[in-house]
């Protein structure tokens, strides 16, 4: 059994080492490459922030309908 | 329209440096507003109130279809949008007149230079575009919509919060309302709307009244959207932006809005020419066209990345990822088979884990390869193809 689990493990490392190597590896390029792909934000437009009139956390969604 | 120097004749273009006219000959310097336009005569054109028109020659472009206003000195044998030498200048036209303008900062050299510096830093950066050769630089004011809108929502909010292991719904309440200034949206049909939000943001505090004197010596790109026609994009523009600044004060995951009431206001619609360099240059006979936000010097555009470099560097990379994953996947699964835990939860796991980063890396090429789409001319012109088709 510990046989087979360090196959799994060298084939899982494998699958994870590819993908976070294709994933490292674009976000790099994009960084090289793509200049300016973002947009103006809230704070771009917005001179104040956000006015919240009300805020409620964890609430029964039925009672708010 | 050309503006002359008193003292030379020569013309006298907008100086960025000193913000103020500068002849090109003769260097004297004069205020804005100092100097008066010398009318063509010309052009039989519909009376318009003087104060809301303005003359220009219109150039339109035989290639992408692109029709662009140019003041007085600036004279041209390319198209600033796609690079061809296909243009006619076909008419004298009175346009709308801006009410606002942002003049440029950002000077041509500086701009390039921008490119250059930027390429010269980038690691997959093909060499040939590294040594680039400008074929076509020029300042463009563009024409856009400044939206000032109101937004208000009552909104529920769904979301996924992990506790101990174990993953929760949640929903939130949010009630919040707010105002938006100076909303930028782009007046030009020729401009991809995603290439022109990119140049954002804009410092609107440095907005001053039109004077034509600032375009002398740039573009203008013509205006050929109305306000009305601009109104929903604002509506869903306010709406993205409202939106997210809502969610990012519900925390969790999968966040998503569930019910809502939304109420949106425009208040005021302003007509306002902001800057921009176009810079084309070409790779593999494919022009590439850089935008540079000519108040704030930000770059957009995208140029394909060399695969050799990308290989090079993602099997390092892998080497490297190797090295640390393979004996901590090991390490865990050995942990798991001996301490009773549940063996087949940390190999799917790991298995989702190697699908998301793969799937994040997809997302990523997906996004440079459509940046690069919209700065390489041909989507220009696959824009104009399908405006004029459609």
């Amino acid at each position: 059994m510990t046989f087979v689990m360090i196959i799994l493990g060298i084939i899982l490392g494998l699958a994870l080492a590819v993908g976070l190597a294709f994933m490292i590896t674009m976000i790099r390029v994009s960084k090289s490459n793509d200049l300016g792909n973002s947009k103006g934000d809230f704070k771009s437009f917005s001179r104040v922030p956000l006015h919240m009139i009300n805020k409620r956390d964890r609430i029964n969604p039925n009672k708010y309908r | 329209m050309i503006i002359k120097c008193p003292n030379c004749g020569a013309a006298v273009e907008f100086d960025p440096v000193s913000g103020k006219m500068k002849c090109a000959y003769c260097e004297s310097i004069f205020e804005m507003g100092e100097l008066t336009p010398e009318e063509e005569t010309k052009q039989d054109v519909t009376q318009e109130p003087a104060q809301d028109r303005m003359e220009c020659n219109i150039y339109s472009c035989k290639s992408c279809g692109a029709e662009l206003a140019v003041n007085g000195v600036e004279a041209s044998t390319f198209c600033a949008y796609c690079g061809q030498a296909t243009i006619v200048f076909d008419r004298v036209s009175h346009e709308l007149k801006p009410e606002l303008i942002i003049p440029f900062k950002v000077q041509k050299d500086q701009a390039i230079n921008a490119i250059r510096e930027r390429f010269a830093t980038g690691r997959f950066v093909p060499n040939e575009v590294k040594n680039f050769d400008v074929e076509r630089v020029c300042g463009i004011y563009i024409p856009y919509w400044l939206f000032d809108t109101y937004y208000y929502d009552r909104q529920i909010i769904k979301a996924t919060i992990r506790n101990n292991d174990k993953s929760q719904t949640v929903h939130y309440y949010r009630e919040a309302e707010c105002n938006f200034n100076n909303l930028t949206l782009d007046a030009s049909r020729n401009l991809n709307d995603d290439s022109s939000q990119r140049l954002e943001p804009y410092n609107m505090q440095e907005l001053r009244s039109f004077d034509v004197g600032y375009m002398s010596g740039y573009y203008a790109d013509r205006y050929d959207m109305k306000n009305t026609d601009l109104r929903n994009l604002a509506y869903s523009r306010t709406k993205e932006l409202f939106d997210t600044e809502v969610l990012s004060t519900c925390s969790g995951s999968g966040k998503t809005i569930v019910s809502n009431a939304p109420k949106m206001s425009i208040n005021k619609e302003t007509y306002a020419m902001l800057p921009a360099w176009f810079m084309t240059f070409r790779y593999n006979n494919q022009p590439y066209t850089m935008l540079i936000n000519g108040q704030t010097g930000k770059l957009v555009g995208a140029v394909p990345f060399e695969s050799r470099k990308a290989w090079k560097s993602g099997i390092l990379t892998f080497f490297i990822c190797a090295l640390i994953c393979i004996p901590l996947a090991i390490t865990m699964l050995l942990n798991s088979l001996y301490s009773g835990e549940n063996t087949f939860e940390l190999i799917g796991g790991m298995i989702i884990v190697s699908i998301i980063t793969m799937v994040v890396g997809f997302i990523t090429l997906g996004k440079i390869k459509h940046s690069t789409q919209l700065t390489s001319s041909q989507e220009m012109n696959k824009f104009a193809h399908d405006r004029q088709e459609g």
